[in-house]
């Protein structure tokens, strides 16, 4: 599938970003827009890792979360006590995920309706309290935090937040580069034929259990690698900040804001989300909540009046295919 | 030990009761429009607030605020309805799924900004007594509870079964499409089914107020339970939700005296796991779902 690269305005618009995106460093030197921007490329690469099951495949998880502490604490537990670096454990983690969403896969893809989303949100909760219980290995409630064993780009460890700035724009554009290939794999196409019609794909020989499933899988692990850079940029973890529903759901909200089933949806919903969230917690710091409460509002309204998302407002920009998974009328 | 495990039974099955509560609400919402409602939960945090707000303007018992309490409820479960639900109704499901964590999580932290993090309780005199039968004990806020409970889903069992309005929501449970030319009009099913569950989750939180003490997130751990016992019990089906409640409830305090008190919902979550791998329907769930 070779195909050119056309100078089409959508083409061009991400070339500028991404240049601006790359020289930002260069001229910002306030750490807390830096700061703001690496989280904002964590959002964004977990928003399309997300994006692949809950748009790509209609199957809306809330338990991504429980796939980036897989990847965060073990490259953590692994660097603090055997000194192992980032760059291998994070394969612990991935393997990890990838049991996990074989797990629940297993038991819920073979039946339609809610019960993915159920089984998610059931299982994000006892992992969570699993985590919390198992305080010998995991810190439990109290949390786990990596020493600093000097700046060495082995370590993922830095005197300041430029270099996990080009790390994780790094790995937010090989994700969108890999999810931008499935969306045109064997297996992208096989999803969106069981999102239009799963009982056609069916009779026509496709394995809608076998095609979900590995989907699922694909998106969790790519969750983990990124909770393994999320891990050593954040430094401390506790099992409320990185395993929590609330996480979850931040991360598909931002997808389902931005444009759910789109590619370049879950980059501008995570971006948008988590500028706003500075931004309102920054101005009304003594609201508690404020944020989480707007960006709740935000999604109610996004579904219900714009369900292809803020991305549709750009005109081209969702060109890639009608895929959205909402809006479809009389499908339940 | 079998003092312990009894003890532990028995306090299960009280509070599977008021766990019955809300999935009673959750799976007749079920039944009737296909959605899973996962703000539930946060319907049951309001009515704890609610419950606490009234106390404050009376000063009556919390159980003499039921009548006041059923209002509030229906009357916000109203407005919810025709300001968010209406809108999405004949959308897929995943739609339905965003939209009510969206508003779960609005309502949260609505709640948080307004009553703020700190929790509040309603006072009561009941609070820490307890009726004994021989060397046994349950906690009187409990008990009530549970037999509350029992009653509200009788009640709600005899208007599915006896009332014209429980035979239409049932009726557009089995097939919309045939019940409209019946000439049943399933908006008001819809409207009716969801402001019942909206109800049964608010007092379901006002009986768990001389239990739990009430801040804004109160409802997330009972929402997964709710939803697991629908899922248990068979989805759409009440007395699957009364038994699911109660062998959640059994199975919960078991683990929790067993093993360790913080483990209880991992129980629970291992019990779902098996049924959702063995049963899929349900315990009750009329037929087996097309794979």
């Amino acid at each position: 599938m070779k195909e050119r690269i056309r100078l089409t305005p959508k083409n061009i618009t991400i070339a500028v970003l991404t240049v601006i995106l790359l020289l930002i460093p260069l001229f910002v030197k306030n750490n807390y827009v830096i700061t703001t921007l690496v989280y904002c490329f964590v959002f964004a690469s977990l928003g399309v890792a997300w994006n692949m099951i809950g748009g790509y495949g209609a199957q809306i998880s809330w338990c991504h979360a429980v796939f980036v502490a897989m990847g965060a604490y073990s490259s953590m537990i692994l660097f603090k006590k055997f000194n192992v670096t980032p760059f291998l454990s994070m394969f612990v983690g991935m393997a990890l995920a990838f049991l996990l969403a074989t797990l629940i896969g297993l038991g819920t893809f073979r039946l339609r309706g809610p019960f993915f989303s159920l089984s998610t949100i059931a299982f994000a909760e006892i992992v969570r309290i699993i985590i919390q219980y198992w305080g010998s290995l995991t810190g439990g409630a109290s949390g786990y935090s990596v020493p600093f064993k000097g700046a060495n780009f082995f370590n993922l460890m830095f005197y300041d937040d430029i270099p996990f700035y080009y790390i994780m724009l790094a790995l937010l554009a090989i994700v969108i580069a890999f999810t931008a290939w499935f969306e045109h794999s064997k297996n992208g196409y096989y999803l969106g034929a069981i999102k239009g019609d799963e009982d056609a794909a069916i009779s026509l020989g496709i394995d809608s259990f076998k095609v979900k499933l590995h989907t699922f899988q694909i998106s969790a692990v790519i969750a983990a690698a990124v909770g393994t850079f999320y891990g050593f940029f954040l430094t401390f973890i506790d099992p409320p900040s990185i395993c929590s529903l609330d996480f979850s759901v931040k991360i598909g909200i931002g997808a389902i804001i931005g444009g759910i089933g789109t590619l370049w949806g879950p980059v501008l919903g995570a971006f948008v989300v988590n500028i706003l969230t500075q931004l309102l917690n920054s101005w009304f710091s003594n609201i508690g909540g404020l944020s989480q409460c707007i960006y709740g509002l935000a999604l109610v309204l996004v579904v219900i009046f714009r369900p292809k998302g803020l991305i549709s407002f750009f005109p081209g920009a969702n060109k890639s295919k009608e895929k959205s998974a909402v809006g479809k009328e009389g499908k339940q | 030990m079998t003092w312990k495990i009894i003890q532990a039974i028995i306090n299960g099955i009280l509070n599977g009761g008021v766990y019955a509560v809300v999935a009673v609400g959750l799976t007749i919402v079920y039944g009737v429009m296909k959605m899973i409602n996962f703000a539930n939960g946060e319907f049951l945090m309001l009515g704890m607030y609610f419950t606490y707000l009234l106390y404050g303007l009376t000063g009556w018992n919390c159980y003499a605020l039921i009548p006041l309490v059923v209002i509030a409820m229906s009357v916000f479960g109203f407005v919810v309805y025709k300001l968010v639900i209406e809108r999405i109704i004949g959308r897929d499901s995943t739609t339905y799924i965003m939209v009510t964590v969206g508003l779960s999580y609005f309502l949260i932290n609505l709640s948080q900004i307004i009553f703020s993090a700190t929790p509040v309780s309603v006072p009561s005199d009941i609070k820490t007594s307890s009726v004994t039968f021989g060397s046994y004990s349950a906690s009187l806020p409990r008990l009530i509870a549970f037999l509350a409970a029992c009653l509200l889903i009788f009640i709600t069992w005899l208007f599915m079964q006896k009332t014209y309005m429980g035979r239409a929501m049932r009726a557009t449970s089995e097939k919309p499409e045939v019940a409209q030319i019946l000439g049943i009009n399933t908006k008001v099913a819809f409207t009716v089914a969801f402001v019942l569950s909206v109800i049964l989750a608010g007092v379901a939180g006002l009986l768990l107020t001389p239990i739990y003490t009430i801040y804004p997130s109160v409802g997330s751990v009972l929402k997964t339970t709710g939803l697991m016992i629908v899922v248990l019990g068979g989805m759409g089906s009440i007395p699957g939700a009364l038994l699911g409640g109660v062998i959640v409830g059994v199975v919960e305090a078991l683990v929790g005296t067993l093993i360790s008190a913080n483990l209880g919902p991992a129980g629970i979550f291992a019990v779902f796991l098996i049924i959702l791998y063995v049963r899929p329907q349900g315990i009750f769930g009329k037929k087996g779902r097309v794979a």
